[in-house]
C-alpha cells in the first residue's frame, strides 16, 4: 500500500521531478563528488602522496588547534565580531530598501540605486585602503576634522577598541546597495491594491508599513536571516587582515587569519581543513536551533 | 568474414602511415641543423661562439613540460628569443605552462595532487614552494644524480662558497632538490638606509653616523619642517628588522643566527630589543616617526615623501629612483642617496645591514617516476651549467641579443625604449641557473646599478639562515604550533610599548610571558636543524 | 504602489539620508576616476580630489594596453553569458519543484542542499573531481561548478513557495501541467527574483578570479580579473624591487587599481540599466484577479 502510494505519488510529480533533475546532476557532481575532502582534517595529507597513501592522525589537528595559548581568543573575536555584524549589517539594507521604495521620482531612485551598489564592485584592498587613509591621523580626513573641531587626533586603527567599528562600518558602506536589491525585488511582489485598501480605510504612512510591507516582506528577511546564521563562523578572512595591525591583535586577530598565517608558514592542508569543520559544525548547530526557533514561532524556515 | 577484412586493412593502412611518418620526421630531424649555427652572427672572437660543440644536447627531439611563475612585470612569452636558444641549443620541445607568480604555491598543490598533471620540470621564486613537497618524495635528490649531472657538478666543485650555497638549498630531509642559482647581482630586493641629500647640505647638516646623531639631526629638522616626519619608516614593526642589525649584527625581532658567537637567539626579547625600543619610543613621542607608521599606505607613505616631509629611511634601492625621477620634474635638485647605516646605541653596534637579496629561485625536477623523462630532465637543466648555456641565457648571440661597444657587452634595445628582459626573455624566470653577474647588472639602470655598488660595502658578509633553515618533521611540529602566537605576541606588544599602550617599566614581565609561549624549545628546534645543516 | 510626498519631518529625514549614502558612495567613485586620469607626481602627492590633475591616459594605455586584455573581456562575456543562462535554468526549475510539498524526493533534496552549505571537499578536491570528470581547462570548469548555488536556490525557493496559489491553480483548470504552469504564469510574473538571482550569479562569475585560475591553464582564455589582477601586481612590484616595464616610467599602486576598477566597473553600470525594468514587474501587475 505503501508502495503504491510512493509510486502515485511519482508519477504525479514526475514533472517537478523532471525539473529538479539538473540541479541534483550539479550537486551530486561538484559538491558531493569532492566531499572526500572533509576527512583531509584527520589526516597528515600531502598532495603528492595522495588521500590514500596520507597517515591517518585522528583528532590531532583539532587538539593543536585549541593547545594554542590565544584560540579561546581568536574564536571569541570571530564570533563577537560575526553578531556585532550581523546586529549593524543585517537591517541597514533593509531600511535602506524601505527608505529607497518611498521614493517616488524614478530618476532619482535609479541613481541612489546605482551610485549604492558601486561600492560591492571594489576589491576589499581597495576599500580598506581608502578606509586606512580616510581614518589616517596623519592625511586623514577625519583627522583634520576633528583637528578642526579643537579634538585631539586619534590613531583609530592601532585602538583595538575601535576595530570592529572600523570593519562593519565598511562592511556596510560596501554591501548596502547590494544588500537591498533582494528586498527591492521582493517590495514589488506586494500586491498594490493592499495599500490601496490601507489607504481608504485612513492608514499613514507608518501603519502602512508595520501591517503591510513588513509582514509581506518578513518570510524574505526570515529566510535571509537564517542564510546568514548558517554562516556565523565564515568571517571573510580578506577584510580582517587588511584592517590588522599589531596593536590590535586583541580584536582583530580571528580564527580565519590565524589559519592563514599559519598557512603561509606551513603549507599544512590538513590543520586548516581542520578548523574548517570546526567552524561548519558550529554553523550547523547554530542554524538548526535557529531554524526550530522560526518554526516554533510559525515563522518562514529553511525546510 | 568481411569484418576481419577490413580490420586487416585497416590496420595495415595504419602501419605503412606510421611508417611514413616516422620517416618524414627523422628526415626533417637529420635535415634540421641547429638553426643556431648556420644563422650565426658575424664572426667575432667572442669566446661563447668557438664552441666545437654545436650539435644540440639531445639526439632526437625530446619532450619536456615545465611548470612556472610569470613575474607580473616581464610575463612569460614564449616568442622571447632566449627561449628561442634555449631549445635550439638543447634540442628540447619545451611545454611551458607559465601562472602569476603569486599563484604559484596554489597551481603547485593541486598539481601534486592531480597525477596526471605531474610536470617533468618545476621552476620556483621561493625556498618555502620547494620545501612545501619536497619532503613527500615530490623531486628528484640532486647529490643522489650527480653522475647524471656533469656540468652541474663540475660548475659545483668550481665555486667558493659551495658549501654555505648547500646548506642553503638543503632540504628538512638533508637532501638537496633545488637546483640553486649563481651569479644574480641582486640590485632587486636590495634594502638600505637613504637619506635626502639636499635638505641636509641646504640646512648644513651633516650625514648622521650614529642612531643619536639620527636623533638629533631629525629633531632640528622637525623644528626646521614642522609638518614633516623626518624619519619617514612604514610597515610598522617589520621595519625594526632592516634596523635592529646596527645595535647587534645579524639581529632581528625574531629569531637570529648569531654568526660572532655562533648561537641561535631571539631579539624580541634580549636587553638590546629594550634600548632600540627606548629609542624608537622617545622619537615616535617627539613625532619625528609618522604617528601611523604601523598601518600608513603605500599612498599615503609615498605623498610624505614626495613632499618634502620625509628624509631618512631604510628602504628597497629602487626606491631612489621612483621618487628622484618623477620629483625632480618640479624639484630639480631633490635626490635621495644611499647612506651609510647609522651606528646603534650599544657597544656591539655595527654600520652593516642585513643581506635582504638571498635568490632562493630554481628549477626541480618532478619525480615522475617516468625515468626516461627524468633522466631528460636532469639533462635540461644540467645545461644550464654549462658554459654555453651560461653564455647563452646572460648574452644572447651577439649582433642578435648584444654588441660590444669599447669592449663592454651592451643590450641591443629598440626604439620605445622596452627593457632587455621584457625584449627577449634575459634574467626572467626559468631562464637563468648560473649567469653572468654583468649581464644582470646591463639589465638596470646605471644610476641604480651605481648606488647598488656603494649600498653592497654595508651588506653583512652572511644573510640569516631563518631564510633557508630547513626543519625536519619533529622541528616542523614545534614551529608550526610556536612560532606564530610567539610572533604575534611580541609585534603586539612592542607595538604597544611605542604607542605608549604598555609602559615600558613592564618589560621584565613582558620578557617572562614570551618565554611563557615556549621561546626556548623553539629555539633548541632552530639549533638542532642548523647543526645538522652545518655538519 | 502609493506614495506620499508631504514635506513633512519624515521626508526631509528621508532625503537627508539619501543623499548623504549618494555622497559617501559617489565621492569616492569620482575620486578614483579622478586619480586614474592624473598624472604620476600629483597622485604621489595625493593633490588629486574629484578631478584629475595633469591628465593624462597613460594609466589607461598601461591597463588597456595590454595585449591580454581583448581577449579576456570577451572571454567573461562568454562565461558570463553562458554561465547565467545556465545557472539559471537549473536554478529556477529546481527552486520552483522544491517549493511545491508534493516534489518527490523533496525533503531529501533540500537536505542535501543544505549540506552543501557547511561541508565541502575543499580546494583539491573539487579540483581533482574537476580533472577527472575531463572538464580541466575547458569553459565548463568555469560555468557548470557554479551553476548551482546552495543561497541562491533557498532564495528563490522561497519566493516561489510564496507565490499566490490562486494563479496555480487557474492554470490547473485550464487544463496546464507543472510544466505549463511553470513557463506559462509563473516565470512571466517573476521577473524580478529572476533577474534579481540572475544578476547575482553573473556578477559572480563577472568577479571571478580564483576559479578560473585553478581550472584553466592556458592564458588565451583568462577572464577579465585575472589579467586586471596582472596588471596591477606590475605597479606593486615595481613598488618593491623593479622599475616597472613601460619604459621606467613609475606608476604609482593607487592609479593603476583605480583604473582597474573603473574598467572592470563599467560595462556592469552601462548594463544595470536594463535590467531595472525587470524589477518593476512584480506578481501582482499582469495578474488575473479573481
Amino acid at each position: 500500500m505503501k508502495f503504491q502510494k510512493s509510486i502515485k505519488r511519482l508519477a504525479d510529480g514526475k514533472y517537478l521531478f523532471m525539473l529538479v533533475i539538473p540541479a541534483v546532476i550539479c550537486l551530486l557532481l561538484f559538491s558531493y563528488l569532492p566531499m572526500w575532502g572533509v576527512l583531509i582534517a584527520f589526516k597528515e595529507y600531502s598532495p603528492f602522496k595522495g588521500f590514500a597513501d596520507s597517515p591517518w592522525v585522528g583528532l590531532k589537528h583539532f587538539i593543536n588547534f585549541f593547545n594554542d595559548p590565544f584560540s579561546y581568543k581568536y574564536i571569541r573575536n570571530t564570533l563577537l565580531l560575526s553578531v556585532y555584524s550581523l546586529a549593524w549589517g543585517f537591517p541597514a539594507p533593509i531600511i535602506f530598501a524601505l527608505m529607497l521604495n518611498e521614493v517616488s521620482n524614478v530618476r532619482y531612485k535609479k541613481l541612489v540605486q546605482t551610485v549604492s551598489y558601486m561600492p560591492h564592485f571594489y576589491s576589499t584592498v581597495v576599500v580598506v585602503g581608502l578606509f586606512t587613509m580616510f581614518l589616517s591621523p596623519t592625511s586623514g580626513e577625519v583627522g583634520k576634522l576633528m583637528a578642526m573641531m579643537g579634538f585631539e587626533k586619534i590613531y583609530f586603527l592601532a585602538d583595538a577598541r575601535y576595530f570592529r567599528s572600523i570593519y562593519i562600518a565598511s562592511e556596510i558602506w560596501q554591501s548596502l546597495g547590494w544588500g537591498a536589491i533582494i528586498y527591492l525585488a521582493a517590495l514589488t511582489n506586494i500586491d498594490p491594491q493592499l495599500y490601496e485598501a490601507a489607504v481608504i480605510d485612513g492608514a499613514g504612512r507608518f501603519k502602512r508599513m508595520l501591517y503591510i510591507t513588513l509582514p509581506c516582506l518578513m518570510p524574505t528577511i526570515i529566510v535571509l536571516l537564517l542564510l546568514r546564521l548558517g554562516q556565523v563562523m565564515n568571517v571573510g578572512f580578506e577584510r580582517a587582515f587588511l584592517f590588522q595591525t599589531p596593536s590590535n591583535y586583541e580584536t582583530s586577530q580571528i580564527i580565519q587569519t590565524y589559519v592563514y598565517e599559519r598557512g603561509i608558514r606551513s603549507n599544512n592542508f590538513s590543520y586548516a581543513t581542520a578548523v574548517g569543520l570546526f567552524n561548519s559544525v558550529i554553523n550547523l548547530v547554530l542554524l538548526l536551533l535557529a531554524n526550530t526557533l522560526s518554526k516554533k514561532f510559525n515563522q518562514a524556515s529553511l525546510w | 568474414m568481411g569484418k576481419r577484412s577490413i580490420a586487416l586493412k585497416v590496420i595495415s593502412f595504419l602501419a605503412v602511415l606510421s611508417i611514413a611518418v616516422s620517416l618524414a620526421a627523422c628526415g626533417n630531424a637529420s635535415n634540421n641543423t641547429p638553426a643556431g649555427s648556420t644563422a650565426a652572427a658575424p664572426t667575432t672572437a667572442a669566446p661563447e661562439a668557438t664552441k666545437d660543440e654545436n650539435a644540440p644536447l639531445f639526439d632526437k627531439p625530446v619532450k619536456l613540460s615545465i611548470l612556472m611563475g610569470s613575474h607580473a612585470s616581464w610575463p612569460y612569452d614564449e616568442n622571447w628569443k632566449v627561449w628561442q636558444y634555449v631549445k635550439e641549443a638543447t634540442g628540447a620541445e619545451l611545454d611551458i605552462q607559465a601562472v602569476p607568480g603569486e599563484e604559484l604555491p596554489t597551481k603547485l598543490n593541486l598539481i601534486m595532487a592531480s597525477k596526471d598533471k605531474l610536470p617533468d620540470i618545476v621552476h620556483v621564486w621561493a625556498k618555502t614552494q620547494s620545501d612545501a613537497h619536497a619532503m613527500s618524495g615530490a623531486y628528484v635528490s640532486i647529490l643522489d644524480n650527480l653522475d647524471k649531472l656533469p656540468n652541474f657538478s663540475k660548475w659545483l666543485d668550481s665555486i667558493s662558497d659551495k658549501e654555505e650555497i648547500l646548506a642553503q638549498h638543503t632540504a628538512g630531509d638533508g637532501k638537496i632538490y633545488l637546483f640553486p642559482t649563481y651569479g644574480v647581482q641582486t640590485i632587486n630586493n636590495l634594502i638600505i638606509w637613504m637619506d635626502r641629500k639636499d635638505i641636509l647640505e641646504r640646512n648644513n647638516l651633516t650625514v648622521p653616523t650614529t642612531y643619536d646623531e639620527l636623533y638629533t639631526v631629525s629633531k632640528k629638522l622637525k623644528e626646521i619642517y614642522p609638518d614633516s616626519y623626518p624619519l619617514s619608516f612604514r610597515g610598522g614593526v617589520t621595519k625594526f628588522d632592516q634596523m635592529l642589525q646596527q645595535w647587534k649584527p645579524y639581529m632581528g625581532t625574531g629569531f637570529y643566527y648569531d654568526f660572532d658567537n655562533k648561537k641561535w637567539n631571539f631579539g624580541g626579547t634580549e636587553d638590546t630589543m629594550k634600548e632600540f625600543i627606548l629609542w624608537v619610543k622617545k622619537a615616535y613621542d617627539d613625532k619625528l616617526i609618522p604617528t601611523d607608521f604601523a598601518t600608513i599606505t603605500n599612498q599615503s607613505w609615498q605623498e610624505l615623501v614626495t613632499t618634502n616631509r620625509g628624509f631618512f629611511m631604510p628602504e628597497y634601492i629602487v626606491r631612489i629612483d621612483f621618487f628622484n625621477g618623477p620629483a625632480r620634474t618640479t624639484d630639480p635638485d631633490y635626490t635621495w642617496a644611499v647612506m651609510e647605516p647609522p651606528k646603534g646605541n650599544t657597544s656591539t653596534a655595527t654600520n652593516k645591514t642585513g643581506k635582504t637579496n638571498l635568490d632562493l629561485t630554481g628549477y626541480l625536477v618532478v619525480n615522475t617516476g617516468k625515468q626516461e623523462s627524468m633522466d631528460n630532465a636532469l639533462k635540461f637543466v644540467d645545461w644550464f651549467y654549462s658554459d654555453k648555456g651560461k653564455a647563452l641565457v646572460s648574452w644572447g648571440k651577439e649582433g642578435e641579443t648584444y654588441k660590444v661597444v669599447n669592449s663592454e657587452k651592451q643590450f641591443i634595445l629598440d626604439d620605445k625604449g622596452t627593457p632587455a628582459r621584457n625584449l627577449y626573455g634575459f634574467g626572467t624566470y626559468g631562464l637563468y641557473q648560473v649567469i653572468d653577474e654583468t649581464s644582470n647588472e646591463a639589465l638596470y639602470t646605471k644610476e641604480n646599478v651605481a648606488e647598488a655598488h656603494k649600498a653592497a660595502e654595508f651588506l653583512e658578509p652572511r644573510s640569516n639562515p631563518i631564510n633557508w633553515l630547513p626543519f625536519n618533521e619533529s622541528e616542523k611540529e614545534i614551529s608550526d604550533q610556536k612560532l606564530t602566537p610567539i610572533t604575534n605576541y611580541v609585534n603586539e606588544q612592542l607595538s604597544k610599548f611605542i604607542l605608549g599602550q604598555r609602559p615600558i617599566s613592564e618589560w621584565d614581565a613582558y620578557v617572562k610571558e614570551v618565554n611563557a609561549l615556549g621561546v626556548e624549545e623553539l629555539r633548541k628546534a632552530y639549533e638542532d636543524a642548523y647543526s645538522r645543516v652545518t655538519k | 504602489m502609493i506614495k506620499e510626498n508631504r514635506l513633512d519631518f519624515w521626508w526631509f529625514l528621508r532625503n537627508f539620508i539619501l543623499i548623504f549614502i549618494i555622497a559617501i558612495m559617489l565621492y569616492p567613485f569620482i575620486h578614483m576616476l579622478a586619480v586614474s586620469f592624473s598624472d604620476t607626481i600629483y597622485v604621489l602627492r595625493n593633490e588629486v580630489g574629484i578631478y584629475p590633475k595633469g591628465f593624462t591616459l597613460d594609466i589607461y594605455k598601461l591597463v588597456l594596453g595590454d595585449k591580454r586584455i581583448f581577449t579576456a573581456y570577451k572571454n567573461t562575456i562568454i562565461y558570463v553569458v553562458l554561465g547565467t543562462v545556465i545557472a539559471l535554468l537549473v536554478t529556477t526549475s529546481a527552486a520552483y519543484a522544491l517549493s511545491k510539498k508534493r516534489c518527490p524526493f523533496g525533503k531529501i533534496i533540500n537536505i542535501m542542499i543544505l549540506i552543501t552549505m557547511f561541508f565541502s571537499g575543499g580546494m583539491i578536491p573539487s579540483f581533482l573531481a574537476i580533472n577527472w570528470l575531463k572538464l580541466y581547462d575547458t569553459i565548463w570548469a568555469i560555468v557548470l561548478p557554479g551553476a548551482l548555488s546552495a543561497w541562491n536556490l533557498i532564495v528563490m525557493r522561497s519566493f516561489f513557495a510564496e507565490y499566490p496559489e490562486e494563479i496555480e491553480e487557474s492554470g490547473r483548470i485550464d487544463g496546464l501541467n507543472d510544466l505549463g504552469i511553470l513557463w506559462y504564469l509563473v516565470l512571466p510574473t517573476s521577473t524580478a527574483v529572476i533577474a534579481t538571482i540572475g544578476l547575482f550569479y553573473g556578477v559572480a562569475i563577472w568577479n571571478s578570479y580564483f576559479t578560473p585560475l585553478l581550472y584553466l591553464s592556458q592564458d588565451s582564455k583568462y577572464p577579465l580579473q585575472i589579467i586586471l589582477q596582472q596588471v596591477v601586481m606590475k605597479s606593486i612590484s615595481a613598488n618593491q624591487d623593479v622599475i616597472t616595464s613601460s619604459g621606467g616610467k613609475v606608476i604609482p599602486e593607487d592609479s593603476i587599481k583605480f583604473a582597474t576598477i573603473i574598467v572592470s566597473i563599467v560595462p556592469i553600470i552601462l548594463v544595470y540599466p536594463f535590467l531595472q525594468k525587470y524589477f518593476v514587474k512584480g506578481v501582482m501587475i499582469g495578474s488575473i484577479k479573481g
